[in-house]
């Protein structure tokens, strides 16, 4: 049974040294990261050879963003953790890591970022890292500054791993409130292994980039059998 | 860190909302990627992030760091068609990293160090 790294520590105290090694050197946890990357690209649904500017938010050592260099984009990657953040800059990953909580809010210029993504990231934004913080002020936080950093109808897919429906509901409550619309993914929804949530997100309406996801992609979840087996966050 | 990080980069401190970008850069060591390990060469790319540059806080930006860099006043149309350009441009938003330095906020004088390539932007609770 996989216990929830986010109800043992705050993240920047669980993805330790110890911890950020032991995560980028597991080959099976790197396939299901990249996985998931390919996947947020999908909703995405940014047009092939139109490279953009991507915020990765929890962007850890850098194996989702190395998914978004290879697509040709340029990335801009937050995380808390600074062991994980080390890794990537020892790993010269091409794009930018900055040392940040995404539960304080951004400061990047409004109007910068064509899209966002974010990889098993946003429940530790639920769980309060230190008893003075309150995790509905800090989904706002997030979700506002988020709203603000990204163009006109950008598109958003983050995957995560919801510890309760009501948890789902306060997320995606914040994220309305603050602006966006979309909803929630749900892939391989009858398998219990290969389950995954995504929060798909539009920051505003913009007709060329309506018209341009549509000829790529609907998002849909997708179902049957997978050859994903495990389960890890 | 990057100039194209620097470039959209603001003071996020509670409060300063105002006079707060771009971020004053000191660059004590920086490097070159090499090819294998820069973001490789692409026009459309550099094309999207000149969309997206404050074209006169990067000149200031170059300015201040004595890399014998002298970008144009403004950024024009023909120029974001120009190869040379766009190579120059690549050279010194994407491949030049800044590994150890700081940034000051030009209204509130925070200082955010950046080691190790990587900003700290990290704000106290107090500063949220
Ligand atoms: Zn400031």
């Amino acid at each position: 049974m996989n216990h929830r790294p986010e109800q043992l520590a705050p993240a920047d105290v669980f993805y330790n040294e110890e911890e950020a090694k032991k995560y980028t050197m597991n080959s099976r946890m790197i396939e299901i990261q990249q996985e998931i990357t390919e996947r947020a690209l999908e909703i995405l649904a940014i047009p092939k050879h139109s490279p953009r500017l991507l915020l990765d938010i929890g962007c850890g050592s850098g194996i989702s963003g190395q998914v978004l260099s290879e697509y040709d984009h340029c990335w801009v990657g937050l995380d808390i953790s600074k062991a994980m953040l080390n890794v990537a800059a020892d790993r010269d990953v091409d794009g930018d890591v900055i040392h940040a909580d995404m539960g304080h809010g951004f400061g990047f210029r409004p109007g910068t970022f064509d899209g966002a993504v974010s990889i098993s990231a946003l429940q530790w934004l639920c769980s309060a890292e230190m008893k003075c913080q309150n995790p509905y002020k800090r989904l706002n936080k997030f979700f506002s500054s988020l709203y603000a950093c990204l163009i006109k109808g950008a598109r958003c897919a983050f995957q995560f791993y919801p510890s309760s429906p009501e948890q789902v509901e306060m997320i995606t409550n914040s994220a309305m409130k603050n602006g966006f619309t979309g909803g929630l993914i749900v892939d391989y929804p009858n398998s219990q292994k290969a389950k995954k949530y995504y929060l798909f997100l539009m920051a505003g309406y913009s007709e060329e980039i309506m018209n341009e996801a549509r000829q790529v992609i609907m998002p849909r979840a997708k179902t049957g059998d997978t050859d994903s087996e495990d389960d890890s966050d | 860190m990057k100039l194209i990080t620097h470039n959209i980069l603001m003071c996020n401190k509670k409060g300063c909302t105002t006079n707060n970008f771009p971020l004053k850069l000191v660059a004590t060591n920086w490097k070159d990627l090499d090819t294998e390990n820069a973001q490789q060469y692409n026009p459309a790319l550099l094309q999207r992030l000149c969309e997206k540059i404050e074209w006169n806080a990067l000149r200031q930006t170059v300015s201040t760091l004595n890399w014998g860099v002298n970008l144009p006043e403004q950024l024009s149309a023909e120029l974001v068609q120009d190869e040379a350009f766009l190579q120059d441009l690549h050279l010194l938003l994407v491949k030049r990293q800044i590994v150890e330095g700081q940034m000051v906020c030009p209204n509130c004088e925070r200082v955010y160090e950046i080691k190790n390539g990587i900003p700290n932007m990290l704000l106290r609770e107090d500063e949220v």
